[in-house]
């Protein structure tokens, strides 16, 4: 992964990180969308995850790095409704360019071989502004925490969550770095990926937002959550 | 954030066998899919011929404020798990019958009533890669091991059963298929516990309990129940506790699990034979109105009294109440033309008379295929559907207690705190092996020919032969169980395997 060329790819400055969710304004470049594809694999037993990083590590992420410039994430899972589980999300500026590349993957004989052994992978789109992604490089920044992927069903918002859920989040010291909106069943759902240092700064997080009364008054229904841990290999963190 | 956990399976299976190795090659685990069929890659059997003991695991799953989160491993939580093991077969009543309250006890001459108990307690285990074991308990001051615990990498429970090792430390005779005073078994029960205390957060939070059952070895993992424990369970959470089942049956899920099981008890019992082979006719879906009323007008309603013949109507099990049908005592009991069958569930009954009726789903796509991942409900479904769920008469893998008596906190999980280690055993004969050896086909209908196989074909013949051929007497079965041969799918039969007689 080179930088230069990865940032290239999403039109922004290379500035450390890409742009936050604090810092929303009205900006040309806040208004482009991205396309999010969160594609889970699954293994049957604990012992054959190896095997499986094996697979994504050596396989599927140089082959997807040689056609796809775009940003990706490698996640282990550490407490979800399927386990044991890796998680790939990747960027791709459209949805047309998703669908493209990930023809072009899975047209790959040695993706082909090796997803024969998978037990089973399945994958959900997100949609995403670019100023919700705060994904930064390389793995060390995140290695030993954790990061969660929270679901919530909100009916009072509609592309993007309220500017009220912005501001508690901030105030319970939640900093996503990823926020998206979702395709697919119980809409409108949105999703964040939020780290935390540990499962003890984790469920504080998650309290000072519980005890916030404008929080509440938005009536967001958790309607899943799942945490990892970053892969060693991730290229991004 | 309040965070809850649960066990599971709520109900555990770990079969005994009499390979002594607790190494993980020398067992196996028992099924934690619905629908799978364990074969170990090493044989149910070793070398020697020593049946391999199958471990139930026990898994942790967590929820966070109402919200499902998933499998809480020892990479998120430190996990500290008990589970007493206890055999009370001797100390408790004898069996007569179902709804015979007044029964004597099993060795009412010994006024040391804990004697008679095999009672090691509990044993904790805290983290993964730790092991404890059952091997306190004495039965009249002849030790009696149990089995033991261990956790693996992951910090999941492995609960293995006794030994397959029966006895009498007095030599006493064995006169009855129920009660044998004087002997004992190491088959046992009990609950299992944990604690989970989320790393970083150091409040532990009491996960609620499961419970363990390790009866005899399961001979015929390919054939399952005309009525699993499941199904009996099931019913049990239907008239008990409200639990509703959906209105209109799945012809997939609900229908054909059914029919599947009464055309493969053809490859356990000759008086099957090829008679349920019309089945087949009925599937795939729909078929005809009268084809499905042909076969659901051969069963016997469950309202019907128990001890009230049906002749030749399905399914060709006998009833719980045959005590009562032939007030017997002890053993022995005559063979007549009595058909006093047991009858599906309710539920079962209900989902074959929606279906007979046309009013059932046809979401027939060809077999169902097992799921591919475990699930909570799944680890539990997979245990029970293992298990018979009747006749009982007093069962194999635990006893009409559990179906009609036992108090449940929800839908297949006991109430552990109004039970005690070794109840879900104790009335089940003592040793088990009588009772095995006494349920073979009884004319004219069968008891579990899914546990104890009436008749199997073998790999070079294709006439039956009995299963438990060559084993004459309840010594034989006590001495020699482990020479039986298990069942396994072979093409599109299911031939006899590993007989070591």
């Amino acid at each position: 992964m080179n930088r230069r060329s990865w940032l290239s790819a999403l039109g922004v400055s290379a500035a450390g990180r890409l742009s936050g969710l604090a810092a929303v304004t009205d900006s040309q470049a806040n208004k482009r969308s991205w396309t999010l594809s969160l594609e889970s694999f699954r293994v049957s037993t604990a012992d054959q995850m190896a095997r499986l990083h094996s697979y994504l590590s050596g396989t599927y992420l140089p082959y997807l790095g040689h056609v796809h410039q775009g940003p990706k994430m490698f996640l282990e899972a550490i407490v979800a409704p399927h386990t044991p589980q890796a998680l790939v999300i990747t960027a791709f500026p459209s949805f047309d360019e998703m669908i493209e590349i990930r023809n072009k993957v899975a047209a790959h004989p040695g993706i082909q071989r090796a997803r024969m052994d998978m037990e089973s992978s399945d994958s959900q789109i997100l949609v995403t502004a670019s100023d919700s992604l705060q994904f930064h490089f390389g793995p060390d920044g995140r290695q030993g925490g954790i990061l969660e992927l929270r679901s919530y069903h909100v009916p009072g918002w509609r592309d993007r969550p309220a500017a009220g859920a912005r501001a508690a989040f901030e105030r319970a010291r939640i900093d996503p770095i990823l926020t998206a909106s979702a395709a697919g069943e119980h809409l409108p759902r949105f999703i964040y990926l939020v780290p935390f240092g540990n499962l003890a700064a984790r469920q504080e997080a998650w309290d000072r937002l519980e005890a916030d009364s404008e929080w509440s008054g938005l009536e967001a229904k958790v309607t899943g959550a799942s945490i990892y841990k970053l892969a060693p290999y991730s290229p991004l963190s | 954030m309040a965070w809850t956990f649960k066990i599971f399976p709520s109900i555990g299976v770990a079969r005994i066998g009499n390979h002594r190795s607790s190494s993980p090659p020398d067992f196996y685990v028992g099924p934690e899919i619905p629908g799978t069929v364990i074969v170990p890659p090493n044989g149910y059997k070793d070398s020697s011929g020593q049946v391999r003991r199958q471990a139930a695991r026990f898994r942790i799953y967590g929820w966070e404020n109402g919200v499902f989160m998933g499998e809480i491993t020892s990479a998120v939580a430190d996990i500290t798990w008990t589970v007493e093991l206890a055999n009370t077969k001797a100390a408790f009543n004898e069996f007569h019958g179902i709804g015979h309250t007044n029964d004597p006890l099993r060795n009412a001459s010994v006024t040391d009533r804990s004697s008679l108990m095999i009672t090691p307690g509990p044993r904790t285990i805290t983290g993964p890669n730790g092991s404890a074991f059952f091997d306190t308990g004495q039965f009249q001051g002849t030790p009696v091991p149990l089995g033991e615990i261990q956790t693996d990498a992951s910090g999941h429970l492995l609960v293995l059963g006794g030994f397959g090792s029966s006895g009498s430390p007095t030599n006493a005779p064995l006169t009855t298929f129920a009660n044998n005073d004087g002997w004992h078994d190491d088959v046992s029960d009990g609950p299992v516990t944990a604690t989970v205390t989320l790393k970083g957060i150091q409040t532990p939070v009491q996960a609620s309990g499961a419970w363990v059952i390790c009866p005899p070895p399961r001979f015929a993992p390919p054939i399952f129940h005309i009525i699993t424990l499941y199904d009996a369970l099931l019913q049990t959470a239907v008239d008990r506790l409200g639990y509703t089942v959906p209105a209109t049956p799945s012809f997939t899920n609900d229908v054909y699990p059914i029919l599947q099981r009464a055309i493969r008890y053809q490859w356990v019992t000759s008086k099957i034979g090829n008679k349920h082979a019309p089945l087949s006719a009925v599937i795939p879906p729909p078929a005809t109105v009268d084809q499905r009323n042909s076969v659901f007008q051969a069963l016997r309603d469950p309202a019907i009294t128990p001890t009230v013949d049906t002749p030749h109507l399905m399914p060709a099990i006998w009833t719980d109440f045959f005590a009562d049908v032939f007030g017997i005592r002890g053993h022995g009991s005559p063979n007549t033309g009595h058909w006093a069958n047991h009858a599906l569930t309710p539920t079962q009954y209900s989902v074959m008379k929606n279906w007979a009726a046309g009013k059932f789903i046809n979401d027939w796509v060809g077999p169902p295929s097992p799921d591919t991942n475990v699930t909570p409900d799944g680890l539990t479904r997979a245990a029970l559907e293992n298990c018979s769920g009747g006749p009982f008469f007093p069962g194999i893998e635990t006893s009409f207690f559990t179906r009609d008596v036992y108090p449940y906190v929800e839908p297949f999980r006991l109430d552990g705190a109004q039970l005690k280690a070794g109840d879900l055993s104790k009335q089940q004969a003592v040793p088990w092996q009588t009772d095995f050896f006494d349920c073979v086909f009884q004319s004219p209908l069968s008891w579990w020919p899914a546990a104890h196989p009436d008749d199997v074909f073998t790999a070079t013949s294709n006439n039956y032969v009995t299963w438990d051929r060559g084993l004459n007497s309840f010594s034989d079965m006590v001495n020699f169980w482990s020479g039986l041969g298990f069942l396994v799918q072979s093409g599109d039969a299911v031939i006899e395997t590993e007989r070591t007689l």
